[in-house]
């Protein structure tokens, strides 16, 4: 158990930090997912730790936002902090799908980043939280489809869509990085 | 067609294994918490797997000693407290044998000698 969350917690927290785009609140979310699945499932086997880790993780993360939508509902007439991680319109019922973009998204403020590093990090936090999960737990964790979808609790047909959205976003963003 | 699938599914591959080497990089001070909160994670499943190990003999003494004083409690409940007419129990006899008197040990010693008297008459 100790080798297998040494090996994720890193991209663990970064995915928590790209979803709510706060230090604390992802590494509250990463210790969570920890616990929940040491206490519930370190019983079975290893090969299953994987895909019920980032299920803990993004419902974690879901019910972040799920929150914040709620907070904003019950407290929007009050003024917003400066860069607070919950800035975002509420428009909608579904908090995931209106959840907002945290990063640095205007193209003045990312061109002031400087190396591919810091373009990773923009371009992918600048994604819709949903096609960045999809690329995320798919591209880059290597969930299967099925995985992913149980992850985000979506079909599997959401998730090749959300993440067709995201390598296309991310290829025409990261042209002139990765290309 | 496919030659251009097949160079934007190489160029999501690379973009994958770029984030992914990206996502492997933390600040000093987020993975000394991150491996605080595994090291935190693991020792309290270990704290869970003991009580398996060292709470069973407990259990168990517990158990046991808790049929001890049921059973206890049973004999106690069910001695008689009230001896019955001809059940003498082994205490009683002690009580006995310290009330008796002497004279009837006597007596006894002289009821044996007297019939070895007569045995010895008779042969004589």
């Amino acid at each position: 158990m100790n080798a297998f969350l040494a090996e994720v917690e890193k991209r663990a927290y970064h995915m928590a930090r790209f979803a709510v785009a706060d230090q604390d609140e992802a590494l509250d979310i990463v210790q969570d997912a920890m616990l929940t699945l040491v206490r519930r499932y370190a019983d079975r086997p290893a090969d299953e730790w994987r895909p019920l880790f980032f299920r803990i993780l993004q419902s974690r993360i879901t019910d972040h936002h799920r929150r914040a939508a709620v907070r904003r509902r019950l407290f929007g007439w009050m003024p917003r902090r400066p860069g607070a991680a919950d800035d975002a319109p509420d428009d909608g019922d579904d908090a995931l799908a209106q959840a907002p973009d945290p990063g640095p998204a205007d193209p003045a403020r990312r061109a002031e980043l400087d190396g591919s590093a810091a373009a990773l990090d923009a371009a992918v936090t600048a994604l819709p939280l949903r096609q960045q999960q999809a690329f995320l737990l798919r591209t880059v964790e290597g969930l299967s489809v099925a995985d992913t979808a149980a992850a985000m609790g979506c079909s599997q047909g959401s998730v090749k869509t959300h993440l067709s959205r995201a390598h296309a976003a991310l290829r025409a963003e990261l042209e002139d990085h990765w290309t | 067609m496919t030659t251009e699938r097949d160079g934007e599914q190489e160029r999501d591959d690379r973009l994958g294994a770029a984030v992914r080497r990206r996502l492997d990089d933390v600040p000093p001070d987020v993975a000394d918490r991150l491996g605080a909160m595994r090291r935190a994670a693991v020792a309290d499943l270990e704290r869970r797997r003991q009580p398996a190990v060292w709470r069973r003999p407990v259990w168990l003494a517990g158990t046991g000693a808790a049929a001890a004083a049921l059973a206890l409690a049973v004999m106690v409940a069910s001695r008689p407290t009230d001896p019955q007419p001809g059940g003498l129990l082994l205490a009683d006899a002690d009580e006995l044998a310290v009330v008796a008197e002497l004279e009837v040990l006597e007596e006894l010693e002289f009821l044996a000698w007297l019939e070895q008297e007569a045995l010895d008459d008779g042969q004589g």
